[in-house]
């Protein structure tokens, strides 16, 4: 859960992020230490930049409205939602790491959404000033978890399904979808066209 | 902070044992300005007493308050404490309370500390005194007060909070020490998760640089000094911040929300946001302006709407720092009166209806006679932020109470999943 920010003139926020760009500045912005949030303070920075670009693979109905990633360094508290801009977003350079996603779609009861949080096999990524790195995320899926064999059965334990994407990211509470597997096998073979018996 | 026998703890020792199930682990987790620790400091004094005094009807309100502690925030912390305490003999009690009179001097003096009424001699006399005091709570048993002091002697000498003489490898040494004995109490509260990040940014901090070493070559103000933010090099190369610049204050006023809709000027207490974690959804614009509640309680729409239509019966509540909604005109209801307030704020709230879609499954969340579940969404934000002449606005959407602040996790999805959520 993340505090969020209204930049001037957009009619949607971005998840709160200590780094801000305002025209062609680009500011620090902090809350006081005492973590109160009841002052702010900002500064110009000088910096050089790259540019991250999220290349999102999948279904296009599937395609989250928000892909977050933060800076673990001088950066710390930094975010930056890769779905604000298509294009690209200007970021600090310096090493990046997925932080969080969400899916949205539908209202009350018809909602579907999931969120997705790094996996173990998530790495960050490093933008160097004047790059631009893009993320590949979504397909091809990886569906992981336990089963048992029975037999000639083999039962899959429900609770122990776990959704991954190509980055690595990991999907997690799907709402309103069951991850309900489709089984397909190979076809016997066609059987010879019937004959006379005459 | 609370001190030992205060109003508060007694007022909680006398609540416990007056409570069953539910209304009993309420009180130990929202009573009082402090919350749980309240109820920390109740089990000590309750303990000494019942040890020194033979007081024996502390016996059943000493259980049913470890037991409440339980119920309320799942986790065995009082009842490891009350099992170092209760092997103290009368002597170890007597420097106990001998000890507490110096811990509760060391109190006022970490009110100065953090007002920077302190100079460097006084400095070096608070983290002393913060360490040896430390020492004789460790050497009694008493871990809880120990990690306190060890937390003080660390925030002495933490670059962010003493910029006359900061020592951040030995401030670090000292607050490792007191989240190990949080770590023994099994306390990991959000201060306690607070801390460890601190540490873990100050030893990335340490690694850094030779600037970041010698924090004393720079004055505070300047990039790359101490509290301000400012580090050894930009990660692009040379300073971080632009020449000649300076931290500014981002003048802005906090805008509570619309008076329509529902809103109450509210202030909350953080735990109890804890327990209504809800996925992140950023803020739109129009969800703030008075025609239009928050789009977050959509959830509940319907019971949103009529909650709106019942504005006569909606009041306002207007409290003030220690005073509870009951002594500010609120009704007089079991609940309400544990609440307790820290800063002005507003959020909105709704009740959930016995057909509500959660995660894909029809679940009733309708309130009944013995219990209620209200969920509820910060209203308020902080507007017209001033960033270098342009207005940008920040909504406390995780409602922690502080417009800015870091995202809060949810460990292993509140206990539901494996991993962390944000």
């Amino acid at each position: 859960m993340m505090d969020s920010i209204l930049m001037p003139g957009a009619k949607k926020a971005l998840p709160f992020s200590g780094f801000l760009k305002l025209g062609p500045k680009r500011y620090r912005l902090k809350a006081d230490s005492d973590g109160a949030g009841l002052k702010l303070q900002s500064r110009e920075l000088d910096i050089k930049t790259g540019t991250i670009k999220l290349d999102w693979k999948g279904p296009a109905t599937a395609k989250p409205k928000h892909v977050i990633f933060r800076e673990g360094g001088e950066f710390t508290g930094a975010y930056f939602d890769l779905m604000s801009n298509e294009k690209g977003v200007e970021v600090p350079a310096g090493e990046y790491e997925f932080f969080y996603g969400i899916f949205r779609n539908g209202k009350g009861k018809q909602v579907q959404k999931f969120a997705i949080v790094p996996g173990k096999e998530s790495k960050k990524i490093k933008v160097d000033p004047g790059a631009t790195v893009t993320v590949t995320m979504g397909a091809p899926f990886t569906f992981a978890f336990k089963s048992t064999q029975d037999g000639s059965d083999v039962n899959v334990t429900g609770k122990s399904v776990e959704i991954f994407g190509s980055a690595g990211e990991h999907y997690v509470m799907l709402s309103d979808e069951t991850r309900s597997p489709r089984s397909s096998g190979a076809n016997p073979a066609p059987r010879p066209a019937p004959t006379s018996a005459r | 902070m609370v001190c030992p026998g205060s109003r508060g703890t007694r007022r909680l020792l006398q609540a416990i044992p007056r409570r069953d199930g539910r209304g009993r682990s309420e009180v130990a987790r929202t009573d009082g300005p402090q919350g749980a620790e309240n109820a920390i400091w109740a089990l000590s004094d309750a303990a000494n007493s019942y040890y020194v005094n033979n007081n024996a009807e502390l016996g059943t309100a000493i259980e049913k308050l470890v037991q409440a502690w339980k119920d309320a925030f799942k986790t065995n912390f009082l009842d490891k404490y009350y099992d170092d305490l209760r092997n103290f003999d009368q002597g170890q009690w007597n420097e106990w309370r001998k000890s507490l009179s110096r811990w509760n001097g060391l109190l006022s003096a970490d009110q100065k500390r953090r007002k920077n009424e302190l100079d460097e001699e006084a400095l070096k006399k608070f983290t002393a005194e913060a360490n040896d005091l430390a020492g004789v709570f460790e050497a009694l048993g008493d871990k809880y007060v120990a990690g306190t002091c060890y937390y003080w002697a660390g925030a002495s000498l933490d670059p962010d909070q003493n910029t006359k003489s900061p020592d951040p490898a030995k401030a670090i040494e000292y607050y490792k020490k007191a989240l190990k004995f949080r770590d023994d109490l099994d306390h990991k509260d959000s201060w306690y998760t607070d801390l460890t990040s601190l540490v873990a940014k100050m030893e990335l901090e340490l690694k850094k640089g030779p600037v970041a070493k010698k924090p004393a070559d720079k004055k505070p103000g300047q990039p790359g000094a101490p509290g301000n933010g400012g580090g050894p090099a930009a990660l692009g190369g040379g300073e971080l911040f632009a020449k000649d610049s300076k931290w500014v204050p981002a003048v802005s006023k906090i805008r509570r929300g619309p008076s329509r809709g529902g809103r109450a000027p509210f202030l909350v207490q953080r735990r109890l946001l804890h327990g209504l974690a809800q996925h992140w959804t950023p803020s739109e614009s129009p969800r703030r302006s008075p025609s239009k509640p928050s789009s977050r309680s959509s959830r509940f729409p319907r019971k949103r709407s009529s909650f709106a239509r019942r504005k006569p019966s909606m009041r306002s509540i207007r409290a003030t720092r220690r005073r509870s909604p009951s002594s500010s005109g609120a009704p007089r209801r079991s609940s309400s009166r544990f609440l307790t307030f820290r800063r002005s704020t507003s959020f909105m709230a709704a009740m959930g209806s016995n057909q509500e879609a959660i995660h894909g499954t029809t679940v009733n969340v309708s309130a009944d006679d013995n219990y209620a579940q209200i969920y509820y969404t910060p209203a308020a934000s902080r507007s017209a932020v001033d960033v270098a002449g342009q207005k940008v606005r920040v909504f406390d959407d995780n409602g922690d109470g502080k417009m800015g602040s870091d995202p809060l996790m949810l460990k292993d999805f509140g206990q539901r999943m494996e991993g962390r959520s944000p």
